[in-house]
């Protein structure tokens, strides 16, 4: 016992010791370096960054951006998840939703910006199938989608993953107690839902306040926090103190975001089990979802499909014709494939790193007495909703590197 | 008065149910007896309405009911793990189906139920936090504010420990004659169904064995499956007892 409470410390050290250097210091590092100016500590640079116009518009853009397209989003996964988990729709639609809603999680946000311009924009495909383009991609609109796209597969996969712990016999029960659809509805579906909506609701919010590859590519003149602190960085003088202003502004939703899901925490309960039952087959409602989910897998397949089609034609968007010249250009530049090899072997290790320490925190928090391990807790919901620009740039300050290579470094992480 | 008439069920090309014969009267306690997988659980879907036979009738009151939806039917079920709303609390749980119904019970007449059920000391606890027994009795009483026409009940001993599983039989007993209410027992357990029903309904590989009251059963078994399976079980557990305590004992 004592010796694996002694392996138990051994390992619990390092994780720590881990967290601390890579996570809570250069935070709070970066925290201070907000409030100050040379060596003299003062709320100066909020209180300038708050009067800037700029960062203010930017600011309630994002929030009301954010908050549009996560309601969006939310009400979007929370049907998908329906039609897979409460109808009797053909178990080949349920599967197309499963595959076709969480299979763009895979991609790069910023590829989300590409494929938007590429369908929408002024020479995009759907624009030249109608004519004229449908909205302005860039901006406000733009937007909405990409992030409406970047986050329905975690909101989905968050949803149906939680619906399939819903105990399907209540539905039984409900029509046994002459319930009528309303409230069926409410205490057998939506009633056992409501911590994970409103925690879906939260992540995709604060997914997309902290996004910059879609504003990056789609923003247009529409202003928000992420595209200020990118130029805060990397404009042509950089401001070290309003970075770090902006970034402590990014991460007041992330905070307000952690105490928000333990509150809902409260009005999550479980299932002693999960009795499977038979759902009643109901011609119209399946229809109806059957509809409405091929409908969303097709609008998300036609977006992305451009993304594998545009790589293929001779001179986007003038000539369609299928050619394999640029994919072997691009192949035979030298430099791309060792990107893209290096790019291969951070994710992988970063990948085998991340898994090592989850794993390792998540079997010190669940199987030992281990003190202090509830830390761990904290620091995991951390990582979820600290925005990885911001941990950037509290490296680069707490590293003090040169400002060269701190561009570099930055724009890697990105 | 119940009657299934040719009762038949099969999934593509499996058998699950074949030609099943049976008359309930009212107010009788009927077990569905048999090993897992014998088709017990589909004939109570079937009774209940929530699986459509795929040949056969059944017939209550003299009317042909087998292709009236489940609400239609009036019949209702206590699950076997009792399926009660978690965010509700005991008391909630009775009353649900009770909002439903045009026609309001009084305050005395719940307060009756939960008398009965001795279920005043625990209205205002969470689901969670009562035992089996208490479980069980919320889930009966919340049944039975429906007024049901049947009372299904699936396994309703299996998820209770020995000293309650006794005075729940009881309890299932005085409900029947309480309220005069058909209740149809599904079980594996030869013991439990021989005590508590009026009749049994022993079920093998989707047919009927046997069916008649205990005394039959074990006086006089129809086939060698009966004798097999369903007797030779009360013969061991007679033995262990005998063993236990003494012949003398008894």
């Amino acid at each position: 016992m004592l010796k694996t409470n002694k392996i138990m410390k051994l390992i619990f050290l390092p994780i720590l010791l881990f967290f601390l250097f890579f996570l809570i210091v250069p935070l709070l590092y970066m925290f201070w370096q907000s409030f100050k100016i040379g060596n003299v500590v003062t709320t100066q640079n909020y209180i300038e960054a708050l009067r800037n116009i700029e960062i203010r518009e930017a600011f309630t853009n994002s929030f009301k951006v954010s908050f549009v397209a996560s309601v969006i989003t939310t009400i979007l996964a929370f049907w998908l998840a329906y039609a897979v988990h409460f109808t009797t729709m053909h178990r080949h639609t349920k599967k197309l939703v499963q595959i076709g809603i969480t299979l763009p999680m895979l991609l790069p946000t910023i590829t989300y910006g590409f494929v938007l311009i590429y369908t929408f924009g002024n020479q995009g495909i759907l624009t030249k199938l109608v004519g004229q383009p449908l909205f302005t991609i860039y901006g406000y609109n733009g937007l909405v989608i990409g992030y409406v796209l970047y986050t329905l597969p975690v909101a989905f996969i968050l949803m149906q993953n939680s619906m399939q712990y819903i105990d399907k016999r209540f539905l039984l029960v409900s029509i046994l107690m002459h319930d009528q659809p309303m409230r069926r509805f409410y205490h057998t579906v939506y009633r056992p839902m409501v911590g994970t909506i409103g925690g879906a609701f939260i992540l995709t919010f604060v997914l997309s306040f902290t996004d910059f590859g879609i504003p990056a590519s789609v923003g247009g003149n529409y202003r928000v926090i992420a595209t200020e602190l990118y130029q805060a960085m990397l404009g042509s003088i950089v401001h070290f103190e309003r970075g770090a202003v902006i970034s402590v502004l990014m991460l007041v939703p992330a905070v307000l975001g952690v105490v928000m899901l333990t509150i809902l925490e409260r009005f999550n309960f479980q299932y002693k089990q999960v009795g499977q039952s038979e759902l009643v087959k109901h011609r119209l409602r399946d229809t109806l979802f059957t509809i409405y989910s091929i409908l969303c897998v097709t609008a998300v397949c036609i977006i992305f499909s451009t993304m594998f089609i545009v790589p293929f034609t001779k001179g986007y968007p003038y000539d369609f014709s299928f050619t394999l010249e640029h994919v072997q250009n691009v192949l035979a530049e030298k430099d791309l494939t060792k990107v893209y090899i290096n790019s291969l072997i951070v994710a992988v290790l970063t990948a085998i790193l991340g898994v090592g320490i989850t794993f390792m925190s998540a079997l010190l928090n669940t199987r030992t007495p281990l003190k202090g391990r509830k830390s761990l807790d904290v620091t995991s919901m951390m990582t979820n909703t600290v925005p990885g620009m911001v941990l950037g740039l509290s490296y680069v300050l707490f590293l003090s590197l040169s400002h060269v290579i701190s561009c570099i470094f930055l724009r890697h992480l990105i | 008065m119940l009657e299934l008439k040719n009762i038949s069920k099969s999934y593509k090309n499996k058998k699950v149910l074949v030609d099943i014969n049976v008359t309930v009267e009212s107010g009788e306690i009927i077990s569905l007896l048999g090993p897992s997988g014998c088709g017990k659980t589909t004939l109570l879907n079937i009774i209940l309405g929530l699986v459509d036979p795929t040949a056969g009738q059944l017939v209550y009151n003299g009317q042909d009911i087998s292709k009236q939806s489940m609400q239609e039917r009036g019949f209702n079920i206590v699950f076997q793990d009792f399926a009660l709303f978690p965010h509700l609390n005991a008391y909630d749980n009775i009353i649900y189906g009770l909002k439903n119904k045009n026609v309001k019970m009084s305050k005395e007449e719940i307060q009756e139920y939960i008398d009965f059920l001795e279920l005043a000391p625990h209205l205002h606890k969470k689901i969670h936090e009562l035992s089996g027994g208490q479980k069980q009795r919320v889930s009966i009483a919340r049944t039975l504010v429906m007024q049901p026409k049947i009372l299904l009940l699936d396994e309703p001993l299996s998820a209770l420990d020995g000293v309650i599983k006794e005075s729940i039989k009881e309890r299932i007993k005085s409900i029947a004659r309480e309220f005069n209410l058909t209740t149809i027992i599904v079980t594996h357990d030869p013991e439990e169904a021989l005590t508590l029903s009026d009749k049994v309904i022993i079920i093998n590989e989707g047919t009927v064995a046997q069916f008649g009251t205990p005394h039959e059963i074990v006086t006089a078994p129809k086939n060698k499956f009966v004798e097999d399976f369903i007797l030779r079980q009360l013969h061991i557990k007679r033995h262990n007892i005998y063993q236990l305590f003494g012949e003398t004992y008894a």
